[in-house]
């Protein structure tokens, strides 16, 4: 899959829904032409797991998503072999013990998937900060060359290149060997502006004049000390809210009401109304 | 262009940034596929390819404003000081892209560059802010913008508006100044350090405020490290029920034992805080850190002490931020005994007493402070018996390790209780501790 320029990739994504920045449509683009994974880090609610879906959306590309979590192993993030049919084989006495070893009997987990499907396809490697630093490893050798090895067949390699996004949310310092093989891509909150665009793109009905006020509004609160500042999809949820309660400005009343959607701490919460009821 | 990308790339290590050879090369690669047309495309590549992690994206920023400076600006040569304040007042107020222009103008009158002059970009900056009378422009920009000096939603607006206009002047200053000296001796003079590298007992203010981000990161490190080191590494005991189900796939042959998985066990960690004026930034940054940790991990308990010792585990139980957490430390709680200096051993053995009984052989516990003890006696005695209770005792000193033992140290005396003693002076060597020696 080869985008032609930043700008057709930044003009991809706007059509299905996701408003980029130049940096993500550059870095995408680049991840395209020099055949590289990114790994996109970032807080909780940026978009980074949205920002594959969209571009496997914008491209018509199979998507193939391989969620990690600790205890993650090879059986299944890359192949295992299929011990019943193995089995059965043998006990019907139709293979030799050499021949069950074949790829017929080689079960695809999502990343061998990855690697020998056909045709245009994105392989999401969703929170790899999960994974143990050893499992991390397994998956350097499909990152820089597209291929796994298997210990009875010999090596897959890819015929075509998957793009490859890796999302993090920085639990973990990621091995300087992972990012060295990968592009770095970096998704904070957006700026209000953008978030603007982001809310009357996504909520359909709202008034410009009511999605500034709630952009503002959110700005003003993620440069609060807060135990969890409010991510786009909460902006997004509260402003539909205000919009089911056809709430037309931000009054205190409705502010109050409709916070808990936006905030999920009671010293959040507190915090707040704080803002709200003094200055 | 090529020559460029390689000195850029050697200030970038000269700042700590570490990229590699084929870093280097993926950014020209990079830098061939996307034309360089663009500043921003170019920075945006380069950035993708040369920063992999969020505390050096600063140093590269600055340093990209060096190695690829804007052309300096300059615009409306003919306007008098005063037509210049009140068009820069207009700029702001339509948000026209006239303002870089008239700071480039406002730089080139009032900065007073000359050559060969060894003055700092500050000096430049802060003498352009001040002829164009910064802070009258703010008062006059929120009058204008409606605001009677009491609506807070207008003055943020302003002070951000404010604070654009600074920041252009910064980059102003500085694309003259690298015209006139050339790169590598402008990133040589700004001494670019990454916030991990920043001495913590000597940090400015908005070295603070960096280092405030960087906790958040490095205390849920932390506590993965702590939970993981509790999960035992061997497995469970045989789930023999498990094991029979999985085997009917295989026709009764139990080709997968399945084992039973051990429940992790919390960790227990006991932190104890210096909070006495020796260490007092210091201070400020292990409560940070303790503050953030407390959100993470609940089998937290933490003390501070300054020569008595008290629980704070309270104040940041409530979910408020940190800063009221710390007045309400400073009010509440009972740290100070007779003098206000910092006094080991009465804080141990004062801890042992009140405290003892709670330690257990599954507690860690961890010493932050510099172990000067004004020349009181240090009480080995009850850290001997504290050490001796718990799983594990690591010390934390902010001071270099040269400086331990000397004068009214005691580090010597009370490192060989511990299971390990370290120097944190640094983010940096935070980080190492807990990936290393935890």
């Amino acid at each position: 899959m080869h985008f032609e320029s930043p700008e057709a990739v930044a003009e991809a994504l706007r059509t299905v829904g996701y408003l980029p920045s130049a940096e993500i449509a550059t870095t995408l683009y680049l991840a395209s032409r020099l055949e590289k994974p990114v790994l996109v880090e970032g807080p909780a609610g940026t978009g980074k797991t949205e920002l594959a879906k969209a571009l496997a959306r914008a491209y018509r590309m199979e998507l193939i998503r391989l969620q990690c979590y600790e205890g993650l192993d090879e059986a299944k993030a890359l192949f295992e072999w299929n011990y019943r049919k193995q089995l059965l084989a043998l006990q019907a006495e139709q293979e030799s013990v050499e021949s069950v070893f074949g790829e017929s009997f080689l079960l695809e987990r999502p990343v061998l998937h990855a690697l020998r499907a056909t045709g245009d396809r994105l392989l999401l490697i969703d929170e790899v900060d999960r994974l143990e630093i050893e499992t991390e490893a397994l998956l350097l050798e499909v990152l820089a060359e597209f291929q796994v090895t298997v210990p009875e067949l010999g090596t897959i390699v890819a015929e075509t290149r998957p793009l490859v996004i890796l999302t993090s949310n920085g639990v973990r310092e990621l091995s300087e060997a992972l990012k060295r093989r990968a592009l770095f891509l970096y998704l904070d909150y957006p700026d209000e502006e953008r978030e603007r665009q982001i809310i009357e793109e996504s909520v359909p009905g709202i008034s410009s004049g009511l999605a500034r006020a709630v952009a503002g509004f959110v700005a003003t609160l993620r440069e609060l000390s807060l135990k969890k500042p409010p991510s786009i999809a909460e902006s997004l949820d509260w402003a539909r809210s205000l919009v089911v309660l056809s709430a037309s400005e931000l009054g205190e009343e409705v502010v109050q009401a409709t916070l808990p959607t936006l905030l999920k701490y009671r010293g959040d919460l507190a915090t707040a109304a704080r803002l709200l009821g003094g200055e | 262009m090529f020559d460029r990308l390689i000195r850029f790339s050697a200030a970038l290590r000269e700042a700590g940034v570490g990229v590699s050879p084929a870093e280097v090369a993926d950014a020209c690669r990079a830098a061939l596929a996307t034309g360089v047309d663009d500043r921003e495309t170019v920075r945006a590549a380069l950035r993708a390819t040369m920063v992999k992690s969020v505390s050096s994206r600063d140093a590269f920023d600055l340093l990209f404003e060096i190695f690829f400076p804007l052309a300096p600006l300059r615009a409306g040569g003919d306007l008098s000081d005063q037509e210049l304040s009140e068009s820069m007042l207009s700029a702001l107020l339509e948000g026209e892209d006239a303002l870089p222009g008239l700071v480039g103008e406002a730089v080139e009158r009032f900065a007073g560059i000359s050559a060969g002059r060894p003055v700092s970009s500050a000096y430049y900056s802060y003498r352009t802010a001040r002829a164009i009378d910064l802070d009258g422009l703010k008062r006059a920009l929120i009058e204008a913008l409606g605001g009677e000096g009491g609506d807070g939603e207008i003055r943020r607006e302003a002070s951000r508006r404010i604070g654009e206009v600074s920041r252009l002047i910064d980059r102003e200053v500085l694309s003259r100044l690298v015209e006139e000296r050339g790169a590598e001796e402008m990133a040589g003079a700004l001494s670019i350090k990454l916030p991990e590298d920043v001495e913590i007992m000597h940090a400015s203010g908005d070295e603070l405020r960096a280092l405030r981000e960087a906790v958040a990161p490095l205390a849920a490190k932390l506590v993965a490290t702590l939970e993981r080191r509790h999960r035992s590494r061997r497995e469970g005991p045989l789930d023999f029920r498990a094991t029979i189900r999985e085997s009917l796939s295989t026709g009764g042959v139990p080709v997968n034992p399945v084992t039973k998985r051990r429940r992790p066990e919390r960790p227990e960690v006991v932190l104890l805080t210096d909070i006495s004026g020796s260490v007092a930034s210091f201070a400020r940054f292990t409560l940070q850190l303790l503050y953030t940790l407390s959100n993470e991990l609940r089998g937290l308990r933490s003390f501070a002490f300054i020569d008595e010792v008290d629980e704070v585990t309270g104040v940041f139980k409530t979910g408020t931020d940190v800063e009221t957490a710390l007045r309400e430390i400073a009010r509440s709680a009972k740290v100070v005994g007779n003098a206000g200096h910092s006094d080991y051993g009465a804080v141990f053995r004062n801890f042992d007493e009140r405290f003892g009984g709670s330690l257990g052989s599954r507690t860690t516990l961890i010493v932050c402070g510099d172990a000067r003890s004004n020349y009181h006696d240090p009480g080995i005695d009850a850290f001997k018996r504290i050490a001796g209770s718990v799983k594990a005792t690591y010390w934390l000193n902010p001071e270099p390790e040269g400086y331990w033992d000397t004068g009214d140290s005691m580090m010597d005396a009370f490192a060989p209780y511990c299971t390990a003693a370290t120097e944190v002076r640094t983010l940096r060597q935070l980080h190492t501790f807990i990936s290393e020696v935890l």
